[in-house]
């Protein structure tokens, strides 16, 4: 994990979700809400960030995996491909609703 | 030969006792005490970024200045990009108002000159980052060009 990096630590402090501004309105959350975020694996409570460094377009969340107090890993599937071994902890299906 | 075997068993085991018991001698991650199963504490709120008129002091040489004020609200696309209203230089621009774009900025990759921003620079938070003001979470022994 990082955040050790002073100048970068002051840049992006703690993961937040980036969400289209559009989808965040649809839910009934504001920026800088605190929000869950589902799937069928498990959830994760954090704010969500609709401006910024991350414009998403609709119908998607990006949730960053820095930050030691918010394991997006418990969303994702921990399955790895038989022949490659590669891990499938890119993305994953999620609900996001007002915490 | 059985009896060097023995021992070496021995001295492994020894070795697996003390390793563990070093490594689960509460050490506690940036994460805190939470367990990996429990859940998240409440989030903390977002943070501002420091609006001020000083420079934040550059850690490295070549480091990208960094932004000492909000940028949330500046647009930068194909057409408009608002940094440019102050960063750009201009004649008469008061220099202690906003820093001006470095010659860097006005070159192409082969390094001719410009007259004006190269297209490679336009996009200027790939590089330049606003900053919350807050204490490093991890002591860092990094000594700064400004402090050395």
């Amino acid at each position: 994990m990082t955040r050790r990096v002073p100048e970068l630590y002051r840049a992006a402090p703690d993961a937040v979700v980036y969400m289209n501004a559009a989808d965040a309105e649809k839910r009934g959350i504001k920026r800088g809400d605190a929000v869950k975020i589902i799937s069928r694996r498990g959830e994760i409570e954090m704010r969500a960030e609709t401006k910024g460094r991350n414009k998403m377009p609709e119908g998607m969340v990006f949730v960053p995996f820095f930050d030691a107090g918010r394991l997006v890993n418990k969303l994702v599937l921990d399955a790895t491909d038989p022949l490659s071994k590669e891990t499938d902890f890119k993305k994953t299906a999620v609900k996001v609703v007002p915490a | 030969m059985k009896r060097s075997n023995v021992i070496h068993w021995l001295l492994f085991v020894c070795l697996a006792v003390i390793n563990f018991q070093v490594s689960s001698a509460g050490l506690t991650s940036l994460r805190g005490d939470a367990a990996i199963e429990a859940a998240e504490p409440a989030p903390p709120e977002l943070e501002r970024f420091i609006n001020d008129k000083e420079n934040v002091d550059r850690t490295f040489k070549q480091q990208p200045p960094l932004i000492p004020h909000t940028n949330e609200k500046y647009t930068i696309n194909l057409r408009v990009n608002k940094c440019l209203d102050c960063h750009m230089k201009q004649p008469g621009k008061d220099e202690a108002k906003s820093v001006e774009m470095s010659e860097s900025h006005f070159m192409d990759r082969a390094g001719n000159k410009l007259d004006h921003p190269s297209g490679a620079r336009h996009f200027c938070t790939q590089c330049h980052v606003p900053q919350i003001d807050a204490k490093p979470l991890v002591e860092n022994t990094f000594k700064t060009v400004a402090a050395n």
